[in-house]
């Protein structure tokens, strides 16, 4: 549902965008196509965000990555500033608004 | 019921992330996300042309802690630490535990090496002041190895190494240390390697000895004892100072076998001065944090007094702050046995640690021995002054008696007089001695059971001591 919102948003800004819904399946995409931009969430089932932004860090290191998520860990740790510090060029807190997110990766292509 | 099977999900993907990447005791970064972390920050650091660095931090004895107090208190001073650091850190800096007393920290985006020097100032302070721990005050003394990027290292593991390598060299200077990587400390490692080779070798083969200061009345001039020192002489006409390999010998373990030595051959000169008809001359003795706390210290006293006939009342057990706030309960219960059996408790050094007064009245001790760098300030300014004569009146107030270390000119002497120092040592008087050499200056025999007489009395505030005649009642000799 959010996946798809967030395509239609960078779509109507004049992205291409591929939408895949878990990081194997990103890695593997990744693997036949360049992109210029990742945006991916940190919870989600499979290889978590956190993996696959350190996945890419070593496979792609110059492929810039956008987290999107929100909360902390059980510990208290914020996701998104743990997402930022091992990677992540920018981080977006849900929810947040489609505008927020065109904003964002247009300065992070820029 | 999509909607709750979705949450249980999201928490348990939260807990296999902060499984992964975060200690569970101090909700850190663990040493794996740590090295991630510093990969990205130094990327960060080289595209802002700005500088970085890692610090690789240990908690000195902290298995001694955990075996003292426990391991639940252990992991308390763990999260207490990591807690510390975390409020010191920038919001560019990473705190880290590397696994048991072990933490990192990544300091990020600095301009100069002078700042990155201030920020490691800043967490060296926050962790320097003691730790409230059921009911007392726990000393923390930290090693700290730094290295600094693109200087020291150019990779996240580069880096981190290096910041290892010079923890692993503070380590071997013993504790509290704090150092920066540099090229040559492969070959500083190996002379600290050999060096304790070496001091182990001289405890076999017998090549230490004993110095003696006198200890002389500011009133009369007169000698009241002496403070025992140790030189350790590796070849003929080289004499090594404590300074320079009690820091080794305290991180091999050495000391306990080399501080032994020492309370014997103490002993073994004040037999041999009693016998002379001296038996009311003091012996001091340097005692070290790891003696102190070994376990078997006031039994090693004991026995050596007894193994020389020596009554406990000729020795004066001298112990630094440092020493003493290591474990403050800990020393005071050693001490009490030991006062209990008439030694005599020094608290050395004072005014370069963080002790109080307050601290040192919960111990036994009866002399308080003032730093030679403090009594050379008082004379450089108006306000350390002040400073020392309120510390002599407020430790004449708790019946300490009081020396000055380090008297080396005429006017230092004046100066101590005047405040009231009952006693002091230092080069104005005379070098240290050898054993033989103290003995034919400032050894003879003592008039039957009117030893004040002869040796002169610091009693220059009457009825004020009860325990602060310690060094002066019995004075052995003049000068």
């Amino acid at each position: 549902m959010i996946l798809q919102l967030m395509r239609r948003a960078l779509v109507s800004a004049g992205h291409d965008v591929i939408a895949v819904s878990d990081g194997d399946t990103a890695l593997a995409q990744l693997e036949a196509a360049p992109v210029d931009l990742v945006i991916t969430d940190i919870v989600m089932p499979g290889r978590e965000g956190i993996e696959l932004i350190l996945e890419i860090r070593r496979r792609f290191a110059a492929l810039p990555v956008i987290a999107v998520s929100g909360g902390q860990l059980p510990g208290g740790q914020d996701i998104l500033d743990m997402a930022h510090r091992l990677g992540a060029i920018r981080a977006l807190a849900k929810p947040f608004r489609p505008r927020q997110l065109v904003d964002m990766v247009e300065i992070c292509l820029a | 019921m999509k909607a709750l099977r979705r949450k249980h999900d999201d928490a348990l993907v939260r807990r296999l992330i902060s499984g992964a990447y975060i200690d569970p005791l101090t909700n850190l970064f663990n040493r794996t996300s740590f090295a991630e972390a510093v990969a990205v920050g130094l990327m960060r650091a080289a595209a802002a042309g700005r500088l970085a660095a890692v610090l690789h931090l240990d908690i000195d004895g902290f298995s001694r802690i955990n075996q003292a107090l426990g391991t639940g208190a252990g992991n308390r001073l763990l999260v207490e630490i990591g807690d510390r650091l975390r409020r010191t850190a920038t919001p560019a800096d990473l705190v880290a535990r590397g696994g048991g007393d072990e933490f990192f920290v990544f300091l990020g985006d600095a301009a100069d090496l002078g700042e990155l020097q201030r920020r490691i100032d800043r967490f060296r302070e926050a962790l320097r002041q003691s730790v409230p721990f059921d009911g007392h005050e726990l000393s923390v003394s930290v090693s700290l190895g730094s290295a600094v990027f693109p200087e020291d290292g150019a990779s996240a593991d580069g880096l981190i190494n290096a910041a290892s390598t010079a923890l692993d060299v503070c380590r071997r200077l013993g504790a509290g240390q704090a150092l920066r990587y540099a090229a040559s400390f492969g070959v500083q490692a190996r002379r600290a390697l050999e060096l304790a080779q070496r001091l182990r070798r001289a405890a076999i083969a017998d090549e230490f000895a004993l110095v003696f200061e006198p200890l002389v009345d500011c009133q009369t001039g007169n000698a009241v004892g002496a403070e025992a020192l140790l030189r350790w002489c590796p070849e003929p006409g080289l004499s090594v100072g404590p300074a320079d390999f009690i820091p080794v010998a305290e991180q091999s373990g050495l000391i306990v076998p080399i501080g032994r030595w020492v309370l014997d051959e103490a002993c073994r000169w004040l037999a041999r001065w009693r016998a002379m008809g001296a038996d009311a001359l003091r012996v001091a003795v340097n005692v070290s944090a790891r003696q102190l706390h070994g376990g078997d210290f006031v039994e090693t006293v004991i026995e050596a007094a007894a193994r020389h006939e020596v009554p406990l009342s000729q020795l004066i057990i001298e112990l630094t702050e440092t020493a003493v706030l290591e474990d403050v309960a800990l020393a005071r219960h050693t001490m009490e046995r030991l006062v209990a059996h008439g030694a005599a408790l020094a608290i050395d050094d004072f005014g370069t640690g963080n002790a109080t007064l307050a601290t040192l009245q919960d111990l036994p001790a009866s002399i308080l021995k003032i730093d030679r760098r403090f009594i050379a300030k008082a004379l450089a300014d108006k306000r350390s002054r002040q400073l020392l004569e309120a510390s002599v009146a407020i430790a004449h107030i708790l019946e300490l008696s009081t020396v000055a270390e380090g008297i080396e000119t005429p006017n230092q002497l004046a100066l101590v007089r005047h405040i009231g120092c009952d006693v002091a040592q230092g080069f104005l008087f005379t070098r240290s001695l050898p054993g033989a050499a103290f003995e034919r200056l400032y050894v003879t025999p003592s008039p039957t059971g009117d030893a004040a007489h002869h040796g002169g009395e610091i009693g220059t505030h009457p009825g004020r001591r009860r325990r602060g005649h310690d060094l002066a009642a019995h004075a052995a000799s003049a000068c």
